[in-house]
């Protein structure tokens, strides 16, 4: 779509957006956002690789852990090999874990064949046009983390993925799984 | 007018009484481009600001997103440096219950992406939409959607940061599954192309027609996964009616911890093409069928090709250490006199360790291409992927991509090796040593040095400075994966997010 407009509006586009580049807050200090801060997360359904539909509706009071990966990203196979075994330890305190696959035709074959070699028994969805990658992970960027609160809410999110996170992402999911489960 | 519509979309994301999220996503990248040693003078000594900032809101079913993008060239070396600023995408979803409306800007694909494929490849490379709109339905056993628009293509080129123009092509289509039996899924797809801009438009019209269908199964008695398609195209291109086909399966066998994958591909003179890309000079792709190749590989041609390949991996020590064999052949353009014969095999392992907080992955292959007995092609490579976490919360991070390589009787060098040290939360400091002899003319650059800081200031704010020469190609930096475009100069890049409710 082109809708070509003049340099100052450019400079005056750049300029705006460049006051937005006030941090808000630092990893460091918060493990999540603080829960009266925290966005809805969109709902959205995509098919498992065995064709079943999900929902995020689906695991509405629950702790839902996104995690954005395709075949050729080293880093998201890393992180998906670390949370596997954190969905089997908080999986019956709540926790669930979805991984998104975004891989392009290219790769795709190569999907199940990661899973079954790894024996993930997270659910992995296939988002085969993006668009919730779009929706929720607009950059694009590879791996990319989102993290889901009971009630529904953005309680914090992350690009990347570095071997000394584990132990932030168990402590952000314990936290989450202490708040109180909204009322129906 | 442009602006009307962005109220209108987000209005309704803070006016609704349901709890509203509408978020900025905003990349600014400052570059300045000295002589990149391509002997071309066209796009060298420029500087740039290139803005595109993305802001998403949803409020209960509602979902809204908009992309604005602006480029700012300084110095411009020719014309096809444009400044320009535009409201790039716009998109508004509505889900109510099954059904789902999209309209605006979407991406869509048809099963394995022969017939249809339009997706945002990362978060620097190619992106076309359709713009227009989706009616989507969605039940347990039954999917079905229907969707038309313009295509509509990202005004910068990723790679040459050149302008080019929308191709502004018609698609309608739609497609439905079946997901009621709990060892099969069947679907059928379909679309109409017609193009904006026509071959030769003293001969009417081009337009196109495909129509495709797929199985799936999942694995059976969890040892054998199934895919197949099928699908066939009639095309109307310069008053001449052409037909083409394309089938795709692929096979998934578990035995124990070994796991075959095999893969067979024919496109029969397959290709969904709209009008010509105006900066490219050739038309816009809009299929991307699976290759069968690696997914570093180039691939030349993929309309008029057959073959296959075989992957066996082996699971040890519960899949810690994961060593593999594949091995692909294919033919271009098969029974005519310029048929090319490809042939790939490659082995690697993959072994995390340190209760998988370091990695390393291994592989090296060899590859054949021959036209007419002679060998045209050749390339013997080896890769490396070494992650090793170190104390105190760093890692020590190598990657090495070497290829050596032959075209046409001649021999040269290819590859690219990063050493990084990283620290989660904070950043990582990274060297990269590239080179490239295939023109050994002399004044071509060959070797390429350039240095990446990344800092990850806090969640919401992360810089990347970078300093030197860079070849192009696939690169994870920072446990982040990027197709990066070859770069000589330095480049600031500030990515920041924000909440704005």
């Amino acid at each position: 779509m082109t809708n070509p407009v003049t340099t100052p509006s450019i400079r005056a586009l750049l300029l705006a957006v460049g006051l937005l580049w006030t941090p808000t807050s630092h990893a460091a200090e918060a493990p999540t956002e603080p829960a009266a801060e925290r966005p809805p997360v969109a709902d959205f359904g995509l098919r498992t690789l065995d064709g079943k539909k999900v929902k995020l509706s689906d695991y509405a009071g629950q702790v839902v852990l996104i995690s954005f990966w395709a075949t050729w990203c080293a880093p998201c196979k890393q992180e998906l090999i670390f949370l596997d075994p954190l969905l089997k330890k908080y999986g019956e305190q709540g926790l669930v874990v979805l991984a998104i696959n975004t891989d392009s035709p290219k790769s795709q074959a190569e999907v199940r064949r990661f899973v079954r070699t790894r024996n993930l028994q997270m659910p992995v969805l296939l988002d085969p046009d993006g668009e919730v990658v779009r929706r929720l992970d607009p950059r694009a960027v590879m791996p990319f983390s989102l993290y889901v609160d009971r009630a529904g809410r953005r309680a914090h999110e992350h690009e990347g993925f570095s071997p000394d996170e584990p132990p932030a992402i168990e402590a952000r999911v314990i936290a989450l799984l202490k708040e109180p489960a909204p009322a129906p | 007018m442009r602006y009307a519509a962005l109220g209108l979309i987000l209005l309704p994301c803070v006016a609704t009484a349901q709890p509203t999220a509408l978020r900025l996503d905003d990349r600014l990248a400052l570059e300045g481009h000295v002589d990149n040693g391509n002997r071309l003078t066209d796009d060298d000594d420029y500087g740039a600001a290139l803005e595109r900032l993305i802001v998403t809101g949803n409020a209960g079913a509602l979902t809204a997103s908009v992309e604005i993008d602006a480029e700012l060239f300084q110095g411009r070396p020719s014309a096809a440096y444009q400044d320009d600023a535009r409201l790039e995408r716009i998109s508004v979803g509505y889900d109510l219950d099954d059904w789902q409306v999209t309209l605006g800007d979407l991406h869509r694909q048809l099963g394995r992406g022969i017939v249809l494929s339009l997706r945002k490849i990362d978060e620097l490379g190619e992106d076309t939409t359709l713009q227009g709109g989706q009616l989507s339905l969605s039940l347990d056993d039954h999917e079905a959607d229907l969707f038309a628009g313009r295509t509509n293509a990202s005004q910068l080129d990723a790679v040459s940061q050149k302008h080019t123009e929308d191709p502004g092509d018609v698609i309608a289509g739609g497609a439905y599954s079946f997901h009621g039996l709990s060892w099969l899924t069947v679907g059928v797809h379909g679309l109409h192309l017609r193009p904006r801009v026509d071959v030769l438009p003293e001969e009417g019209q081009d337009h196109a027609s495909a129509l495709g269908a797929f199985l799936e199964t999942p694995p059976l008695g969890d040892v054998l996964a199934i895919y197949l398609e099928a699908d066939w195209e009639g095309r109307h291109v310069a008053g001449q009616g052409e037909q083409a086909k394309a089938m795709y399966g692929s096979a998934d066998l578990t035995l124990g911890a070994v796991d075959v994958l095999l893969e067979g591909l024919l496109l029969d003179h397959f290709f969904v093409r709209g009008s010509p890309n105006t900066l490219l000079r050739k038309p816009f792709d809009y299929a991307q069928p699976p290759t069968l190749e690696r997914f570093d590989q180039e691939v030349i041609d993929n309309t008029n090709t057959r073959g296959g390949r075989a992957k066996v991996s082996y699971a040890l020590l519960e899949g810690d250490l994961v060593p593999y064999v594949n091995a692909m052949y294919r033919q271009n353009d098969p029974g005519d006199e310029a048929q090319l014969d490809q042939l790939h095999a490659y082995v690697g392992v993959d072994l995390a360790y340190q209760d998988g907080r370091s990695r390393v992955g291994l592989s090296g292959g060899w590859r054949r291409e021959r036209q007419q007995d002679e060998i045209v092609k050749g390339m013997i490579h080896g890769d490396v992927d070494w992650l090793q976490a170190l104390p105190a919360a760093w890692a020590l991070h190598l990657t090495v991509s070497h290829e050596s390589r032959e075209l046409a009787g001649r021999d040269y060098l290819r590859g690219t090796t990063l050493v990084g040290l990283e620290k989660g939360g904070l950043g990582a400091a990274t060297a990269e040593i590239g080179y490239d002899t295939q023109d050994d003319s002399g004044d071509v650059r060959q070797v390429f040095v350039a240095g990446i800081l990344s800092w990850e200031t806090s969640p919401d704010l992360a810089l990347r400075a970078t300093g030197g020469n860079q070849r192009g190609g696939l690169k994870c930096v920072a446990g982040v994966c990027r197709d990066f475009p070859a770069f000589s100069g330095g480049r600031l890049e500030i990515v920041a997010r924000h909440d704005l409710l």
